[in-house]
């Protein structure tokens, strides 16, 4: 992959093999002489604005995207990635408006179904997104997004019944990243968190390099710690387990100072303490590990 | 619903896209707010969800209901005896009981916006810091619960 490359796509398939690689230096010294010589070409852009996206350097994606968008205004992979960099500035109404546009000129493709499924779900339009999920798998049944989209769906969802979705997400995609954020996300919901820890532990040896994956095993350690075990029921059903608990609270107090006075003071002083320890722990072991 | 149905633009008909407020403000405002904190900080979750016409009656309902019982109860005498079965200050007794009721109005909202609180958990949506409803719902919650417990123990 050494040689120099002679015209605009060569640079592109080649910066292509970096990026696929995450080797994103090389592919910005390729990008930096392909564009040299070919500086409106919309390929080379499109990878440099990839590269960008892939280094947290969003402004920059963003605007070499608009430059793609300008030379190419139907340039469908940039169309894509500018929608991407719009929902992590919440821009949503502006990325639907590119997803929707981009359905429009290729209402079959399963894939773009799923990535605006997750961005229903993300501005908390269940129904939509389980829609649309469900319309990309009837275009292929086994696209990774629409599959992601649904077994999200399904978790948020909840209940007692099984979670199809990610059964299938698992079966047809096991060695997907997309596969570990789904599985982990579930586990995390049922409380299960010892194991969505080690499942996204081993992912990480997988992928060391991938930041999303080591922002989760961090948090996931930290949720794990045993210094954490006594947060447990906090952990596994949220608030509805916090109002439990302070009206159970209440109700052995109450009890304690009419039936047992000499246990009521230690009781009061433990139930303070682990308040206090609830509310303040979690946000000093997140500056400890 | 049709192809053309679901690309129709869902979020450009909202001024600012579908968001809660931060769940902690919510579960304190219910808690020390008693049901009209918890109706007020929840109606505000509804107004940024876009639905604060569809869920006013069920909020009204909810709070209505909370804020009847205790009266049904004295009426009936239970509360007096709930109250002495707890101990200590009457006053405080029915301030606790407003609490726990401002729990309950916090538990049937909760199910009325689970879908929402849901999926905003599983997708990992940003939640919005809640100071000005909190506020608003802990002052007004916090009165109208004294308020309450004191027409309560003068008129009856």
């Amino acid at each position: 992959m050494e040689d120099q490359p002679s015209n605009a796509s060569a640079f592109a398939h080649q910066a292509f093999y970096f990026i696929e690689r995450r080797r994103l230096d090389d592919a910005r010294r390729i990008l930096k002489d392909g564009l040299a010589q070919f500086p409106q070409d919309p390929d080379l852009l499109f990878h440099s604005a990839q590269v960008e996206w892939l280094g947290d350097e969003n402004e920059a994606a963003e605007a070499t995207a608009r430059q793609v968008l300008s030379v190419a205004p139907e340039h469908a992979p940039a169309r894509q990635l500018l929608a991407s960099l719009l929902i992590e500035r919440d821009l949503f109404a502006d990325a639907e408006g590119l997803l929707i546009g981009l359905l429009r000129d290729y209402p079959e493709n399963a894939d773009l179904y799923g990535r605006y499924s997750r961005l229903m779900l993300r501005t908390l339009h269940l129904d939509k997104a389980e829609q649309l999920a469900r319309e990309g798998l009837r275009y292929d049944p086994d696209d990774l997004q629409c599959l992601l989209a649904m077994a999200l769906c399904e978790t948020a969802r909840g209940g007692a019944q099984s979670n199809q979705g990610l059964q299938k997400l698992i079966q047809g995609h096991p060695e997907s990243m997309s596969t570990v954020h789904a599985l982990v996300v579930a586990l995390v919901d049922g409380g299960r968190i010892q194991e969505a820890h080690a499942i996204a532990q081993q992912a990480m040896r997988a992928d060391p390099a991938n930041e999303n994956l080591v922002t989760m095993v961090r948090e996931l350690r930290i949720q794990n710690h045993w210094s954490m075990k006594l947060l447990w029921p906090l952990q596994k059903w949220g608030w509805g387990g916090s109002a439990a608990m302070w009206v159970g609270a209440i109700v052995v107090m109450r009890l304690l100072r009419t039936s047992a006075p000499e246990a009521y003071e230690p009781f009061v002083y433990s139930w303070l303490a682990y308040v206090v320890y609830s509310w303040v722990w979690p946000s000093i072991i997140r500056r400890i590990l | 619903m049709s192809n053309e149905d679901l690309l129709r633009p869902t979020l450009s008909n909202h001024e600012r896209a579908p968001s809660l407020y931060n769940s902690t403000g919510f579960f304190v405002s219910s808690f020390f707010g008693g049901p009209l904190g918890a109706a007020i900080y929840g109606g505000a979750n509804s107004q940024r969800l876009g639905r604060l016409a569809v869920d006013l009656p069920l909020l009204f309902g909810v709070t209505a209901v909370a804020f009847t019982l205790p009266y049904v109860l004295y009426e009936a005498g239970w509360l007096q005896g709930l109250a002495a079965s707890i101990g200590g200050s009457t006053t405080r007794n029915y301030g606790l009981i407003m609490r726990a009721l401002g729990l309950a109005t916090y538990g049937a909202i909760y199910v009325m916006h689970r879908r929402f609180f849901r999926s905003a958990r599983v997708s990992g949506a940003r939640e919005i810091p809640g100071w000005v409803p909190g506020a608003v719902a802990l002052v007004a919650g916090v009165a109208a619960n004294a308020a309450y417990v004191s027409w309560l123990l003068k008129h009856h």
